[in-house]
């Protein structure tokens, strides 16, 4: 809660974010409080591709 | 009585000089108006964030939300946020800087009292402890639920948040409103007793208010955590803090 902790995974595969579909290395997970969700936590999964610099995620 | 005020997105040079955004909104009129700088929570520079700043605005201060994560854009706050979280968050020495030149901002303004008031939500309430051990020219600072500010495993510090807030409390050179809810589990009730228990023995100027049937973030609208009725007596004991500590313009600091 309130913290910047992030589990990471590393994977294959593919997820869509703003831009469309991209290629995806790592899944940041995370339990905290969500933006969207109207909950006050939530279990957070941002795919995004690290090694291309994750400017983008799929977000969940 | 005609009401009104001015909101929109500013920029703000912060720390090492680099120009971020930041929320601005003030009362319209002459003034002159006390100045407010409001540190966002954890999640990010969101709606919430910006509607608090434009309520502060209504009653009367001059307020800027700086964007701390600006450095992680462009993007929408909550991708932004998403990005600063994974890289393990802002590092304090930055946050002070982007404080210290939101500070500056609020002081270029022509309609400014010369008085100026910080206040932070959940980490946002941490930062408002340690820019009030920190910097000079701060007249007020209200945190509220800040969790963190006592530090119980040292492995928790560090590059970017090297020192616990609780151990700069000598430091601090203002008077300190502190709101938490009974319930929060960050701080929880024991950690606000110690801190509070710094405060009092090192003789600071604070006054802290704990509610019962509250936990975190009992002021904020759009989640569960909202809590009227607790709420309501928060924010006007911030608005009493502030008209106290923040009306008479800074004769001094203008000589």
């Amino acid at each position: 809660m309130c913290s910047y902790i992030v589990e990471k995974a590393k994977l294959i595969g593919s997820a869509k974010g703003a831009s469309g579909w991209m290629r995806i290395d790592t899944a940041n997970v995370y339990y905290d409080h969500p933006f969207h969700a109207p909950l006050d936590h939530a279990l957070g999964i941002d795919f995004i591709n690290e090694a291309e610099g994750a400017r983008e995620r799929g977000a969940g | 009585m005609y009401e009104g005020m001015f909101a929109e997105t500013v920029s703000f040079r912060g720390h090492k000089g680099d120009v971020g955004e930041a929320y601005y909104a003030r009362p319209l009129g002459a003034g002159p108006w006390p100045g407010v700088v409001l540190i966002h929570h954890m999640p990010g520079w969101d709606e919430w964030i910006k509607e608090a700043t434009r309520k502060l605005a209504y009653h009367g201060f001059a307020t800027i939300s700086p964007h701390l994560y600006f450095r992680e854009g462009p993007g929408s706050p909550d991708d932004v946020g998403a990005r600063t979280r994974a890289a393990g968050g802002v590092a304090d020495e930055q946050v002070i800087g982007d404080v210290a030149g939101s500070m500056e901002f609020l002081r270029a303004q022509p309609y400014a009292n010369g008085k100026i008031g910080v206040i932070g939500f959940c980490s946002g309430g941490r930062h408002t402890y340690l820019v009030a051990c920190s910097l000079p020219g701060i007249d007020a600072a209200v945190d509220c639920w800040g969790g963190n500010v006592i530090v119980d495993d040292p492995k928790q510090l560090n590059a970017k948040r090297p020192v616990a807030p609780i151990d700069l409390t000598d430091k601090l050179r203002c008077p300190l409103l502190g709101l938490f809810g009974n319930d929060d589990e960050n701080p929880n009730r024991d950690q606000v007793n110690r801190t509070e228990a710094v405060l009092k023995k090192l003789g600071k100027n604070y006054e802290f208010h704990r509610y019962d049937g509250a936990g975190h973030a009992f002021f904020n609208v759009m989640r569960p955590a909202y809590r009227a009725e607790q709420a309501l007596d928060g924010w006007s004991k911030v608005f009493a803090f502030y008209r106290k500590h923040l009306a008479a313009p800074a004769a001094a600091r203008a000589a």
